[in-house]
């Protein structure tokens, strides 16, 4: 039978069996997708027909949590919204609720939640570089990326006595001044980092197997990027201008100089460079506030009951290590908000994976979606 | 441009278009759209020079029970103009139905999944209209303030 079977094969021509289109799914418990993220990808052969994403995994409903939760409460929940990138999220929701309710809080406040998130952005970096690298087979990075994050978690645990959820950007300020020894072992950490980016480019940058899996690789176009929601460092890679910080600046972003980075080929190498760069940019802007740190009071005197006037509504902005990061707060009158909403950049650059991924292999999936830095409990929320 | 501007400019252009144009408490603009012509006023904002609201940031919806009905809100950013507008759609509760934004841009087509799912809102002409968060087989609707589920307990003040 199968000697009859295999007599019908010639060589060249097409099988007598003909060929079909299988469906595979990847994960949710792949170690490479980053979190419980189910992929379903149709597949012809080993290339790509359809990928499609399943979410929900993670899903926790925080929305729902914060409208039984007062304005405070929230910002513990925040936290678990980007566990990898925590204080963005915090900061995100302190400053939406200070413009809701028209506060403000003083400067060293705004300065010391502008160091602590763009260590955050530089930690949140590593970890993605490191994940990113591991995705396409190289294992180093990860390790190089590791050592130096754990120097930034020591800086906050220092602070606020947490590693991963820090519950330290408050509303009306910071939960706790920085001790005296912080501002010397923040400024060593960052003489140690200096020399440590081009060690990791050294790695990377140039590498002909790190070129051969992302160049050209999973093209964005600035049209499609814009039309597809994508933001942060993903869209930066297409060459559009979309940073935050510079278009619409919020603490002190517009007193301190940084460039925006930008690279012009959208493929998952140039991703990569804007991430490498940004990290440059990020050690800039840590050394300025450090430099404009000014002793002071650390948070405002809040109302015993923190309460949102009557038929309010936000929509707050800030640059996330991810991308933009919105939070649409409604009050009504009570302790407690009456809608929010995170809008996360995690959700909105998932969504054009599908497009980025169709006739590439299976492979590249990989590739492409380490390259957007999507983090899961971020799209579930 | 100013936000007291492209409120004026907005209420001149669009008269027939839209139903109010607000400055909020917190300046912002927000612009509560006339049903039939939602599609059309996002195309337009999208396209016509001096807005050029390229990026839809966010699009979420808000349950008001008492009053009946279900806001979708969508929040448009340009990145040429750095402006930003917030755009209200009143939807029936117990029908709700709101066309799709997704040929105007694609990236409405998981948040208007997502509004969904947990609101209950549907959106016509919408490619793949599925739960996104929930499992495919749940009936409820959990935004909506008069959810209620085993397990699911809101703790009095």
């Amino acid at each position: 039978m199968t000697d009859l079977l295999l007599s019908q094969i010639k060589p060249g021509g097409e099988s007598p069996f003909g060929t079909d289109e299988y469906v595979v799914n990847m994960g949710p418990q792949h170690p490479a997708t980053h979190g419980v993220l189910r992929l379903v990808v149709k597949l012809d052969g080993e290339t790509v027909k359809e990928t499609m994403p399943v979410l929900g995994y993670l899903h926790r409903s925080i929305e729902k949590i914060c409208e039984n939760r007062t304005y405070p409460q929230c910002i513990t929940y925040t936290d678990r919204v980007d566990y990898v990138s925590a204080m963005s999220v915090n900061l995100a929701f302190a400053l939406a609720t200070e413009r809701l309710m028209g506060l403000e809080a003083p400067p060293r406040a705004q300065w010391l939640r502008m160091i602590f998130v763009e260590l955050q952005r530089l930690a949140s970096h590593l970890l993605w570089m490191g994940a990113f690298a591991g995705d396409i087979g190289a294992l180093t990075p990860f390790l190089y990326g590791l050592r130096e994050r754990e120097r930034i978690l020591d800086l906050f645990e220092m602070t606020c006595g947490q590693r991963l959820t820090y519950n330290y950007i408050r509303i009306g300020g910071v939960m706790i001044d920085i001790l005296p020894e912080f501002v010397p072992k923040c400024r060593a950490f960052l003489d140690y980092f200096d020399p440590k980016i081009p060690e990791y480019e050294e790695l990377l940058t140039y590498n002909p197997i790190f070129l051969e899996r992302t160049k050209g690789v999973g093209v964005i176009t600035p049209e499609v990027g814009i039309n597809c929601g994508v933001c942060g460092p993903s869209l930066r890679g297409s060459g559009v201008s979309c940073d935050v910080r510079k278009q619409h600046p919020y603490l002190f972003y517009d007193q301190v100089k940084f460039n925006e980075c930008l690279e012009n080929d959208g493929d998952c190498w140039a991703r990569y460079k804007v991430r490498m760069n940004e990290m440059r940019e990020s050690v800039s802007i840590i050394r300025q506030c450090l430099d404009r740190l000014e002793p002071g009071p650390i948070e405002t005197k809040l109302p015993p009951i923190l309460k949102a006037p009557p038929a309010s509504e936000i929509y707050f902005r800030i640059e996330s290590s991810r991308g933009e990061m919105g939070i649409y707060l409604v009050g009504d009158g009570t302790p407690k908000p009456y809608k929010a909403k995170f809008r996360c950049a995690s959700f909105s650059n998932t969504f054009v994976l599908d497009q980025l991924t169709r006739g590439w292999k299976v492979a590249d999936i990989m590739a492409v979606l380490g390259s957007l830095d999507m983090i899961v409990p971020e799209v579930d929320r | 441009m100013t936000n007291d501007e492209l409120k004026s400019k907005i209420e001149s252009d669009f008269k027939d278009k839209i139903q109010s144009a607000v400055l909020s408490a917190q300046n912002e603009v927000i612009v509560a759209v006339k049903p039939e012509a939602y599609v059309a006023l996002c195309q337009e904002l999208k396209e016509k020079p001096g807005y050029d609201f390229q990026h839809l940031s966010c699009l979420t919806a808000v349950d008001y029970p008492k009053e009946s009905k279900i806001t979708v809100v969508c929040h448009l950013w340009s990145y040429r103009k750095c402006h930003q507008l917030t755009l209200k759609l009143d939807v029936d509760r117990v029908n709700p139905k709101a066309p799709t934004l997704e040929r105007v841009w694609k990236s409405t087509n998981w948040f208007e999944r997502e509004v969904f799912d947990l609101y209950g809102v549907v959106f016509e002409g919408h490619s793949d209209l599925r739960r996104i968060m929930m499992p495919e087989d749940y009936t409820k609707y959990p935004l909506r303030k008069d959810f209620t589920d085993d397990g699911f307990i809101i703790k009095p003040n």
